[in-house]
Order: C-alpha cells, then sequence, then structure tokens
C-alpha cells in the first residue's frame, strides 16, 4: 500500500540539510451521533496528506501538505523554515537502526466492508433500546471509526508503513444534575461496535439509580482505584511527566526525573508497552519510524526510562524510544504515550481492602488531567468502606493533588490487570489528539483530597 | 475554489439540493522544543466538503487534500441512503455584509516575528526567575473560507488569527508554578512584557502558602476561569439541548438569569474576532445579538436543522469543522464591561480568592452545570493585598447559578480563547483547600 509517490520517496536521497523525513499519510474516518431517536450528525472524511521534517543547523523545520503532489516543495520549504532560524538552534540527531517493513493487524469486520446503512441502523437501535431503558429519557449515542495508513521513509534509510484501525463508541445519558456515560475504543474493525447491549444495561442502571446516590463526603481519604482509575491516574501522574518534552527542563524537574531516582514506593513499576495491539495507542512503528516497544518507565519505584521522539532525544543524549507521535500528518510530532500501565503487584482486592479497612473504593474513569505540577481525576463512582467492606455507594468524585506530594502514597498494587481505552484519547496543548489506552491492577493510595462531583 | 464550484455542479446533477464549503489554510508557526531552542512548523491545508439532499434525506463527504471529487461525492451518495430526513432548505442569496477579519497589521508579520516574541516572552520571565521556562506554540493562521449551495448563496471570506498557547513555568523550592497563556485573536499582538506581565507579577509575588477554611466565601474569577464557567451556558442555549429538553435553560427564556449588571452577547461581527464571519457555515448572515440583556435571558443559537425543529428563524450560529455537520455554536462571546477596577473588586470584600486558573480538564458537567473546579493557583486577598497562594484549592457549585449570582463586572475585557471576558466578582462560592 504505497502512499508516498515514488519521487517523493526518492528524495531522501538528497536532503535539504543534515537529516530529512517524509511521512505520508491517509486517513478515512467516519462519524456517527444518534439523538433522540434520529441521526443528528454523520460526517465521513478522507484526508490524506505529507508532512517533511529537516534538521539543519541545529533546528528543526518542518512543513505539512494536505495531497501527495508537492513532496519536493514540502521537503524544500521544511529546509527553508529549518534555515530561517538563522542556525540558532542546538538540536541534534540521535543514533538510530533504521527500520524496514509493513505492519497491519487484521480486522474482522473491515471498515469499508460494512454499508453505512447498517451502521446508522445500529446507532438508532443502541439509542432506542437505552431509551427503553430509562423510560424514555433522551440518549445519545456516538459512534467513531478511523483508519490510518502512514508510511515514512528519511534519509538514514527508515522505510516502514502501517495501518492503524480504531473504533470506538459512547452511549450517553445526559442528565441533571450529571449526565451517565461510558465510552470505549479498541485497536479492531466494526465488530468492536457488536454486541454491546450489556453496557446498554449498566448505563441504564446507572442513570436509574443515580437519584438514590448520596455525594461522597469532601475531605482526605485513602482510596482503592479500581483498574480503569489506576490505567488514568498512571497516565497523568507518571505518564505525562515522563513524556520528554511535555515539560521545560527545569532544575527542580530534571532532577527529580533522572535515572535511578526513587519517585514512589517500590510496589510502582510503570511500563509504556506499544505492541498491544487490540489497545489504542498501539504502534508496530512510532510516527518516526522507530519500531514501537515495551518500556518500563519506573522500575520498583525508581525512574528508569523517559519516553522520547527523536528530537526529545537528541536533546537529551538518549536513545528514541518509539514514542514520536502525531495525530496525523497536518500535525507535528511529539513524544506522546501509548499504552501505559501499572504493572500487577501481588496482592488482591481483598488484600488491598484489608490494607484499608476505611476509605473509598472508586469505580470508573471520567476523566483526568494535569499541568505537570497538580493533577485531577474523577471517579464515575464511590463506595465507601467500612471495616474492609464496601457499605454504601456514593456519586462521582474528584481526586486532586500535588503530584509530588501524591506519588509518594502509593501503598498497594492487585495482582489482576486490564487495559481501558476511551472515545477521545490524550490531548496534550499544541499538539493533535491522539489515541491511547491505560490500565492496571487494583491499586490503594492515600490519603488524597476527595471531593464530590465532576 | 474552482475545484468546490465544480464539485456543486456535480452534486447539484444528482441530487434535489446541495452545497459545497470549502477551506483552504496556511499556518505558520514557531515551537519551543525542549532541551533549549526552536522548531519552525508550517502547515498548508485544503478541506472540500459536500453536503446534499436525496430523496429528502441528508449525506455529507469530505476530504482533504483530493481532488478526487467523484470520491467526495460517493461519500455523500452512500450517507444520504443513512441519513436523516431534511425538514429545510439551503438558505438563499443574501447579503451578509463585510466584517473586518483580517488585520492589516497582521499580514505582516513573519516566522522570525513570532520566534523573536516567543523568545522575548522566554526572556521576560527569565528576569523575575533565572530557570523559569516557556514552552508551547504560536502561530499565525490564514483561512480561506468558501461557501455555496444551489439555492443561489455564494460567499467567501479571508481570516488571519494569532493563536498563542504557552505554558510559563517558575521553578519553586518543592515543584513548579505553572501559569497557561491561551488565546485567538485577529488584533496584533502585545508587546512580550505585557503578555507575560501578570504572569510575572503573580510568580513575583509572595510564595507564602495559605490556606481558607472549608465553607462560603467571596470569589474574583479571572477572565480564563469565566470562559470554563461560560461553557455550560454555551452548551445550554444550544438549540440541540433546548430541542431535546435536556438545558436547565429550556424553560428560562424571558426570565431573570443575573442581575442587571450582567449583559452577555454573542458577536460574530466582532472585529478581527477569531470566531467571526459575514455568514455562518450554512451561509445565513450572522448578527451580533444578546444572550443576556441586563440579566435577563434573551437568545439562543440555532442552525438551519434546529430552527426548522423549533419553528423559528435560524440565527445565523452554524459551525463546523470540515467533514462534521454543522451544529449550533455561539462564536465570540462578549460580557459588557462594568464599572469596577479589578483592584476595587479585589476590595469589595474584607478577603477574597482571586481565582486566576483552574487545572486543564476542569470542566464540569456541561449541561447541568454541576462542576467541582480544581484550582491550579489561586491568590487570597486581605483588604485588597495579595496575602498568600492557597494550594490544593477546589471551588464546587453550579455554574449557571454563579454567573446567576455574579455581584460586579470588571471595567477591562481579555481575550480568553475566542471569547472578551472580564473578571467577576461573586459573593459566595463554595471552596475548600486540602492539606
Amino acid at each position: 500500500m504505497p502512499i508516498l509517490p515514488e519521487a517523493a520517496r526518492r528524495l531522501v536521497a538528497s536532503p535539504p540539510g543534515d537529516f530529512l523525513e517524509l511521512r505520508g499519510e491517509r486517513i478515512r474516518q467516519q462519524r456517527m451521533v444518534c439523538s433522540a431517536g434520529s441521526l443528528v450528525d454523520y460526517g465521513p472524511v478522507l484526508s490524506q496528506g505529507l508532512a517533511a521534517r529537516v534538521l539543519k543547523d541545529g533546528v528543526w523545520g518542518w512543513a505539512s501538505r494536505d495531497g501527495f503532489e508537492e513532496a519536493a516543495t514540502v521537503a524544500s520549504r521544511a529546509g527553508s523554515l529549518a534555515s530561517s532560524a538563522g542556525g540558532r538552534g542546538n538540536a541534534v540527531l540521535p543514533p538510530f537502526v533504521p527500520a524496514a517493513g509493513f505492519f497491519d493487524k487484521p480486522c474482522v469486520e473491515r471498515f469499508d466492508e460494512v454499508p453505512d446503512r447498517e451502521k446508522a441502523f445500529q446507532c438508532q437501535r443502541y439509542g432506542e433500546l437505552l431509551s427503553s431503558l430509562v423510560h424514555g429519557a433522551p440518549c445519545r449515542v456516538v459512534y467513531s471509526e478511523r483508519r490510518r495508513e502512514k508510511e515514512i521513509v528519511n534519509s538514514a534509510g527508515t522505510d516502514v508503513s502501517e495501518v492503524e484501525n480504531i473504533c470506538a463508541f459512547r452511549f450517553e445519558l445526559p442528565g441533571s444534575p450529571l449526565s451517565v456515560f461510558r465510552d470505549m475504543a479498541g485497536r479492531s474493525g466494526y465488530e468492536f461496535f457488536r454486541s454491546r447491549e450489556k453496557l446498554l444495561d449498566e448505563v441504564a442502571a446507572e442513570y436509574s439509580s443515580a437519584s438514590d446516590i448520596s455525594p461522597v463526603e469532601s475531605g482526605r481519604s485513602r482510596v482503592i482505584l479500581d483498574p480503569e482509575l489506576t490505567g488514568m491516574f498512571v497516565h497523568e501522574v507518571f505518564g505525562h511527566i515522563l513524556e520528554a518534552g511535555a515539560h521545560p527542563f527545569s532544575p527542580a524537574l530534571s532532577g527529580m526525573l533522572s535515572p535511578g531516582t526513587e519517585i514512589a514506593p517500590s510496589c510502582v513499576t510503570i511500563v509504556d508497552d506499544a505492541t498491544h495491539y487490540d489497545m489504542p495507542g498501539s504502534m508496530a512503528y512510532d510516527d518516526e519510524g522507530i519500531p514501537g516497544c515495551r518500556k518500563v518507565l519506573v522500575s520498583s519505584g525508581r525512574v528508569k526510562s523517559r519516553l522520547h521522539s527523536l528530537a526529545t532525544a537528541g536533546a537529551a543524549g538518549m536513545p528514541p524510544t518509539g514514542n514520536g507521535r502525531a495525530g496525523s500528518h497536518r500535525s507535528p510530532l511529539a513524544a506522546r504515550m501509548t499504552c501505559t500501565y501499572l504493572a500487577p503487584g501481588d496482592r488482591s482486592l481483598e488484600g488491598l481492602l484489608s490494607m484499608m479497612p476505611d476509605g473509598l473504593l472508586l469505580e470508573g474513569a471520567l476523566s483526568g488531567s494535569t499541568n505537570m505540577d497538580r493533577f485531577r481525576l474523577t471517579a464515575r463512582k464511590a463506595w465507601r468502606i467500612r471495616s474492609g467492606k464496601p457499605v454504601r455507594p456514593a456519586g462521582p468524585c474528584t481526586i486532586a493533588g500535588r503530584i509530588l506530594d501524591t506519588l509518594g502514597t502509593i501503598s498497594g498494587a492487585g495482582s489482576d490487570l486490564s487495559l481501558s481505552s476511551g472515545l477521545w484519547g490524550c490531548s496534550r496543548p499544541g499538539y493533535a489528539t491522539v489515541p491511547v489506552s491505560y490500565g492496571g491492577p487494583y491499586m490503594l493510595l492515600g490519603p488524597v483530597t476527595i471531593h464530590p462531583g465532576v | 475554489m474552482h475545484q468546490a464550484e465544480r464539485l456543486l455542479k456535480l452534486a447539484g446533477a444528482v441530487s434535489e439540493a446541495a452545497e459545497v464549503a470549502g477551506v483552504e489554510g496556511v499556518s505558520s508557526g514557531v515551537r519551543i522544543v525542549p532541551g533549549g531552542g526552536i522548531s519552525i512548523e508550517e502547515s498548508t491545508s485544503s478541506d472540500l466538503c459536500v453536503r446534499m439532499i436525496r430523496n429528502g434525506r441528508l449525506g455529507l463527504g469530505a476530504a482533504s487534500g483530493s481532488g478526487d471529487l467523484p470520491t467526495i461525492l460517493d461519500m455523500a451518495i452512500a450517507g444520504s441512503r443513512a441519513g436523516m430526513t431534511v425538514g429545510w432548505s439551503f438558505p438563499p442569496a443574501a447579503d451578509a455584509g463585510e466584517i473586518e477579519t483580517r488585520h492589516p497589521a497582521l499580514a505582516v508579520i513573519g516566522i522570525e516575528d513570532l520566534a523573536g516574541l516567543l523568545l522575548g516572552i522566554e526572556d521576560a520571565i527569565r528576569e523575575q526567575s533565572p530557570h523559569a521556562a516557556v514552552t508551547g506554540t504560536i502561530c499565525r493562521r490564514d483561512l480561506e473560507i468558501f461557501l455555496a449551495n444551489t439555492s443561489g448563496f455564494q460567499g467567501s471570506y479571508g481570516k488571519s488569527v494569532i493563536d498563542l498557547d504557552l505554558e510559563l513555568s517558575f521553578p519553586e523550592k518543592d515543584g513548579m508554578l505553572v501559569q497557561s497563556l491561551r488565546f485567538a485573536s485577529g488584533l496584533p499582538l502585545a508587546s512580550p512584557r505585557t503578555i507575560c506581565e501578570a504572569a510575572v507579577r503573580v510568580a513575583s509575588e509572595s510564595g507564602r502558602k495559605v490556606s481558607v477554611p472549608r465553607g462560603a466565601m467571596p470569589v474574583v474569577l479571572s477572565p480564563a476561569v469565566l470562559c470554563a464557567l461560560l461553557q455550560s451556558f454555551r452548551a445550554g442555549v444550544g438549540a440541540r439541548a433546548l430541542l431535546d429538553r435536556s438545558s436547565p435553560l429550556a424553560d428560562l427564556q424571558g426570565s431573570r438569569v443575573a442581575p442587571a449588571a450582567v449583559t452577555l452577547l454573542d458577536r460574530p461581527r466582532l472585529p478581527y474576532g477569531a470566531a467571526s464571519a459575514p455568514f455562518d457555515a450554512e451561509g445565513v448572515p450572522t448578527h451580533d445579538r444578546h444572550l443576556i440583556r441586563e440579566g435577563i435571558l434573551c437568545g439562543s443559537v440555532n442552525d438551519l436543522a434546529t430552527a426548522a425543529a423549533l419553528g423559528v428563524e435560524p440565527t445565523g450560529n452554524a459551525s463546523r469543522s470540515p467533514g462534521e455537520m454543522p451544529r449550533p455554536s455561539c462564536t465570540n462571546l462578549v460580557l459588557e464591561p462594568g464599572t469596577a477596577s479589578l483592584g476595587e473588586l479585589l476590595q469589595a470584600h474584607e478577603s477574597c480568592v482571586l481565582i486566576r486558573e483552574l487545572l486543564p480538564g476542569s470542566s464540569g458537567d456541561a449541561l447541568s452545570g454541576e462542576f467541582c473546579f480544581d484550582v491550579a493557583l489561586a491568590v487570597l486577598f486581605d483588604h485588597g493585598e495579595p496575602a498568600g497562594r492557597i494550594e490544593n484549592l477546589s471551588m464546587t457549585g453550579n455554574a449557571l447559578e454563579m454567573i446567576g449570582s455574579i455581584e460586579a463586572v470588571e471595567s477591562a475585557l481579555y481575550s480568553v480563547e475566542t471569547d472578551w471576558l472580564p473578571s467577576v466578582l461573586i459573593p459566595s462560592a463554595s471552596l475548600e483547600s486540602g492539606a
């Protein structure tokens, strides 16, 4: 499935700088929204184009253009942009082994083999089922599919391509005081959207019981996070600060994140693994053509590695880790997570509960975010734990705090592991949203600050 | 836009009615990359989207970078087999008038100017703190928008916008003070020092940490925080939420929702506004309109589909991303300025909390307005003087109720996202600062 024309591929033989990379992309996506029984949004988009990146005199120049006709112009423009800084940069290219290959994880049902009519019917059917379960309350069903083909060649000899299919959906009951929803995503074909009736039951049951659930009390408490929340915690609290380039190399933080530095208790081992090929964020090759792989970021509480793109690896004097990612050809690259999780420990949930006779068991991730200094994480539901037993459910709640204050409070990891992913992916200021997944086992931490609501 | 005109002819030949939208853009920017240095970036884009009504049903197809018009047509035809039934028509030719969307001063801003500005901001904050750092981007977007339909509408306009999206990090003894600067505007940029003046002032103020007792206190919300609070209002006045009755504002048209000091406008014709346009994404001429006039809710926003469903005239508020169906959205929200300075707002009560910035992702429940905001940066003021920063602060409440309780409005407006907003004084907000 060549994307780049032969003439474009030949350009890398004579780069307009120290290094030239060309990335061709063809993305076909479809989105449907069904609300109150009707299809209110429907949007197939075909997007294709190329991005060129040049390293020249210590400055990265990057240019992109829709379509493939003007590859030489785009490559030349990237070179000119790098030159426009007047050699003021100190960027260097790290050593790496150029890869070659093609990867396409087969789908059971390819998106283009299922008619749009059938997809729309399925959205409406789920909508009607959900509405009937909640006595006609308004509901929304969102369906999203994305097929991305990419091809990367560079002047160092890299020549790789990959196909990525992602299917995602969301069932939502807008409500007062709070909306109830579930969303899921998988690196999969249309089969991922089938047979989701059980999830509809879950959403409806949560909506129907929402008025009977009291809010959680504000304050500080120890908490056990379920695997989905553990994953989001790991993503927000560990993952983002370990993405090289996500924050400035201020002395305060660069010292804290040096390899070998202890940042968490010994029960904490954090992994970023791009090879979970059922999960969004997985990839055989990153968007710079570096093979995706499994990296241990934190081993027994100590920093072992950070996530790098070519640019950040060059700046840090480290090898790239296969985490250079862009949302599309229109978006520049950055070091981003793939599938990030807390490695399982050796305790059962009962064992963790016995370590926390009083506290909260939090279930389901609604949202999470960080500004690199502080984080917040919102849980769908909380169970009050008394004498090691769940006694009373409570509504959505948010835990928040300073990252540095919270890392040391992790005191136990369960023995199970499950991975999750949502409809939207991970956003970062200045860059495109990229698919990611996250997970872990049950995890005990705290005390942390808790507030009711979202 | 020759391709767009051709596509309209082709689409018109296979449907009852058709519309073509095209957007061509060039985005040139500068990014500060880790480890020092800068990255210079440029992206040239070309989007084409067709909607057609075929056998009474709506189909859509969109592509970027493709001259393959039959593929786009095929997408729309396939979509019309599954699409919604249409109870409205594309609007006819109309005089949308002209508005100022391209400031002449922006036309001469080059990559070197943007790089100079970014490095100037870095210099300015390092005068305050030698290890302070800037990350993020600044870029100039130039867009050419074209829209035409088979009912006779045809229009186009150009637009230039500066997008600034920066994080300023000041290392402290036990972590970092992180402040965001984020706006989109068609106006010329101020000097680097002016842009980061407020952030530098906060970093230079007492690093003393204080806490506040759990309970209600007066707060002054910065324009950025007010912008987050207005998300619920944006969602609530959207006609889709009014149609399915999920909006808490559904029965409040003509009712008092805020004190008389509050007048909020949707201003799609704001000169050089980032979301300004002479006509909306469906070709309906835009108009500046009151959403709240002296505290009375008096407006909603709709597109062709929701206007038809509600039996009202479209308001010219359709917006869309390439490849999406239009949806009713507010454009540039402007809260009319009051009479007090920020200092006067901070002195209005014996003590109050200035909420400057929320953690990213703090949005609450967009429809109901219920929120629990985690505050990234808040300063306690005692008799108008800063008394220290409050750590681990959260603020809970309902956004619509909080807007309804605004006590005073600042006399100056600031650019936030696409809005122009002042700081506002809220007499009582539920706060809690953790340990």
